[in-house]
């Protein structure tokens, strides 16, 4: 596969993409440098066997991994608010899977949990699905969300507390 | 506006506007989206997104072993480019590596982690800079103490942004004090050094940045404009 076939790839792929990574991360800066950076690397690669399917998944991680990150969370939230394409359309325990969420859970909830309540609350993938993509039984998916719903049960219980919310 | 109790996935309406669905899931999402506004409205927005995506760089061609000569094949080139050295004693052979396929971190080696800080966006081991971006460095070391330098080669010269460099006590992902920016629009190669002795400023910049004297951990970038 040449240069301008995989090029042709980034720009099939590289829309819907930047809108996933926006939802994750609330700014199109920060969707756009985790995009580009993707597909440099695979582009390194020569990597010419991805499909959409794959490439969310790719994409969830590389945001989790910024949202993990103290110090880049810290920044990245600094630049919340700007309106995002495609918003959340999906909730957990009543409140939107926004950037601000995400990074409170990345603090609490471990990174397979993340990566699946990304995909089911906020892509919007059936449990199934989930389990489909990636490659674990329905039961881990459904026990992960249980979790993932858990925590976000503490702290919507700890905001209200401090008469805080999101 | 309709129930939508089971809205279509993102992933799935993404693959439907693309034409990558197959026949059942085609019929179930035009199915769905007969009787959801919800999910029509989000199939039209997607639709309506027509924002230009960022340039992307060109790969280094095959085989070129040297910074400059990809430099030079491209001026635009911003293939992510890791020097990646064997930690003790340092190994021409690694060399062969370059420009490696991933960045590596291992115990008993050194990797470099380059943080990129522009307008409160922070990005690790970008492929690119701008003029006037902020960049810090973390280092990833045997345990122990170092002496530490880092040095850009830029427009075939070499400046040492640190003044003066200092020690750390290698680990897992240590700071390097304080931050650089880089300016200009050619091409740079950001490398970390870390050695038993300070290292040899004039004969680190009298070197290609892909066979430096001591160890290090290099990272290539493109300029943005």
């Amino acid at each position: 596969m040449g240069y301008a076939s995989r090029v042709d790839l980034y720009r099939r792929y590289g829309p819907a993409l930047m809108r996933k990574c926006e939802r994750m991360l609330g700014n199109a800066h920060d969707a756009e440098d985790v995009v580009q950076s993707l597909f440099v690397d695979l582009l390194r690669k020569g990597r010419r066997d991805v499909e959409l399917a794959y490439l969310y998944r790719a994409a969830t991680s590389r945001c989790l991994n910024l949202l993990r990150d103290a110090g880049r969370r810290r920044a990245l939230l600094a630049r919340q608010g700007e309106e995002v394409l495609a918003p959340a359309r999906e909730r957990l325990v009543d409140r939107v899977v926004s950037a601000d969420l995400l990074a409170r859970l990345a603090e609490r909830l471990d990174r397979r949990s993340l990566e699946i309540l990304v995909l089911h609350h906020q892509d919007g993938l059936s449990q199934e699905e989930v389990a489909a993509l990636l490659r674990v039984s329905r039961r881990t998916v459904g026990k992960r969300l249980t979790k993932a719903r858990r925590i976000v049960e503490q702290l919507t219980d700890a905001d209200a507390g401090s008469g805080g919310g999101a | 506006m309709s129930a939508c109790a089971q809205p279509v996935s993102w992933l799935l309406l993404e693959r439907y506007q693309l034409g990558e669905v197959t026949a059942s899931e085609r019929a179930r999402v035009e199915t769905h989206l007969e009787a959801c506004t919800r999910c029509r409205a989000d199939l039209d927005r997607l639709a309506a997104d027509a924002r230009p995506l960022p340039p992307l760089p060109e790969p280094a061609p095959a085989g070129a072993h040297r910074f400059f000569a990809l430099a030079a094949a491209s001026a635009a080139a911003a293939a992510l480019v890791l020097v990646f050295s064997l930690w003790a004693p340092w190994r021409p052979a690694a060399r062969a590596e370059w420009p490696p396929q991933r960045i590596q971190v291992k115990g008993g080696e050194l990797a470099m982690t380059l943080i990129r800080e522009r307008s409160g966006a922070v990005i690790e081991n970008p492929a690119s800079y701008e003029d006037g971006d902020r960049f810090r460095i973390e280092l990833t070391c045997p345990p122990g103490e170092l002496s530490w330098d880092v040095v850009v080669f830029q427009s075939g010269r070499a400046f040492f942004p640190y003044e003066p460099a200092g020690s750390i006590a290698c680990g897992n992902r240590v700071g390097l004090p304080g931050a650089f920016r880089l300016s200009g629009s050619a091409p740079a190669v950001v490398c970390a050094l870390a050695a038993a002795a300070p290292p040899d400023r004039a004969a680190v910049a009298g070197a290609a940045p892909d066979d430096l004297p001591v160890p290090a951990a290099c990272l290539g970038l493109a300029a943005e404009r």
